[in-house]
């Protein structure tokens, strides 16, 4: 396998795992945001702002989820995609050298139209797999604009809780803080997925 | 790689592809054979990964690619058959012959062409445009599931592991002085295979068989009445060294 390869496996895997720790995070949130409604609820007319605010939270998260489970998916296939062209790439050099070894065979033309077979999964596969990579882009990019919007969710949140009757502001405050260290956790993960393919092209 | 015809008649011939001296240092050296027919090739364990090249270079000598239309695994050690992801890139149409013991095994090596026809515990033929190939039960000699492959018409049979010798890989091809040979076969014998009760079983059965040579899958081929010495030599032989 060549230094390439090995590293298009590891940024396939680290992607994954990256996106599947996003995952996690993104499900906290969602546990948060119903709690934020319920007590939001409790709270009444004094954290109406806080309450209108915890079905965006929601459905970021819930974004998130759908969107991390999809990448990783994506991580996976492409991961599957570099090891067939791994395989083929192992069997092109395998012919070369018997062709190269028994130039003299009586039947060596014979292994000709294997090696076109082969030589052609193996530019069918490299093109997928770049057409997978400028897809994966993509979605990450998605979800980087997508928790975008967290960062405004956490600061409206910290500005509601604010609002919210003294009962009730330390617990807001915790849920705000909590949203806004959940979404940065969410980024990093992204960024790191994104730094691992960026020279991939 | 040495390439060598073994056996040839009007119907169909036997070939030994071996001692590469291009291989690695620290794999076994193998053994492979190949059976051909008029229009047909059976490669019996094809070998590993690291020898492909070396194998399909010699197999071309003899016969085109397509004409390979059956292979057979004795077992599924990576020596035997991990090179079997290649073959399966190369040839079209292909059967694989091999126990069903080790289906869901071999198949790691990848296999989506090939089709894999599992030679069930008591035995199998195969018929190759009127020749047949018998595929001997040799349970646990080494692996739990494991055949050898007789001709009756050539009286060979192609003994897997069993006869094995390890020697370096410029070492000749046949046994031409079996005392001295022992020593070479002994310890191989001893640790890889476990079973007496299996071993004897196995002298009992290919005892009735006429046999001119005997081909191992490691080492050399024996000959004329260096089979019969060899049966007896591996009946007084002690398996199962490493519990003892």
């Amino acid at each position: 396998m060549s230094y390439q390869e090995q590293d298009h496996f590891v940024a396939a895997a680290i992607v994954a795992a990256e996106l599947y720790r996003a995952q996690i995070v993104a499900q906290e949130i969602t546990l948060t945001a119903s709690n934020a409604k319920a007590l939001a609820i409790r709270a009444g007319s004094s954290a109406a702002g806080f309450s209108a605010l915890t079905d965006f939270i929601d459905e970021l998260a819930r974004k998130t989820i759908h969107t991390s489970q999809h990448v990783n998916r994506m991580a996976v296939e492409i991961s599957k995609i570099v090891a067939q062209i791994a395989r083929t790439e192992s069997t092109l050099k395998h012919f070369e050298i018997a062709c190269k070894r028994a130039a003299d065979a009586e039947f060596i033309n014979t292994i000709r139209p294997a090696q076109g077979r082969v030589q052609k999964e193996y530019d069918d596969m490299k093109l997928r797999f770049h057409e997978m990579v400028w897809k994966l882009k993509e979605e990450l990019n998605n979800i980087e604009r997508e928790l975008r919007t967290g960062v405004i969710l956490s600061v409206m949140s910290r500005v509601e809780a604010t609002q919210a009757g003294a009962a009730h502001q330390t617990t807001l405050h915790a849920i705000a803080e909590n949203v806004a260290s959940a979404s940065g956790e969410i980024r990093r993960h992204v960024a790191q997925s994104q730094q691992r393919f960026a020279h991939i092209h | 790689m040495l390439s060598r015809e073994i056996y040839t008649s009007a119907s169909h011939q036997w070939f030994v592809f071996g001692r590469d001296p291009e291989k690695p240092d620290k794999i076994i050296d193998t053994n492979q054979y190949m059976v051909k027919t008029k229009n047909k090739a059976l490669l019996m364990d094809p070998g590993g990964i690291e020898l492909f090249s070396a194998v399909l270079g010699n197999v071309v000598k003899h016969v085109p690619v397509e004409q390979i239309t059956h292979l057979f695994a004795s077992h599924q050690d990576p020596d035997i058959i991990s090179s079997l992801g290649l073959w399966d890139q190369t040839v079209e149409n292909a059967t694989l012959y091999a126990p069903t013991l080790w289906e869901g095994f071999i198949r790691h090596f990848g296999m989506e062409k090939i089709q894999y026809h599992a030679i069930p515990d008591k035995g199998d033929h195969l018929i190759l445009e009127g020749i047949e190939l018998q595929f001997i039960p040799a349970h646990y000699l080494h692996a739990s599931g494991n055949f050898h492959v007789y001709d009756p018409e050539a009286k060979i049979l192609m003994s897997g592991d069993v006869g094995a010798a390890l020697e370096p890989h410029d070492a000749p091809l046949e046994v031409t002085d079996f005392e001295g040979h022992k020593a070479k076969m002994e310890y191989f014998h001893q640790r890889w295979m476990p079973s007496n009760k299996a071993k004897n079983d196995w002298i009992d059965r290919v005892s009735r068989l006429e046999i001119e040579q005997m081909c191992p899958q490691h080492g050399r081929i024996f000959k004329g009445d260096d089979v019969k010495r060899f049966l007896d030599w591996f009946a007084n032989l002690d398996v199962g060294l490493a519990i003892e």
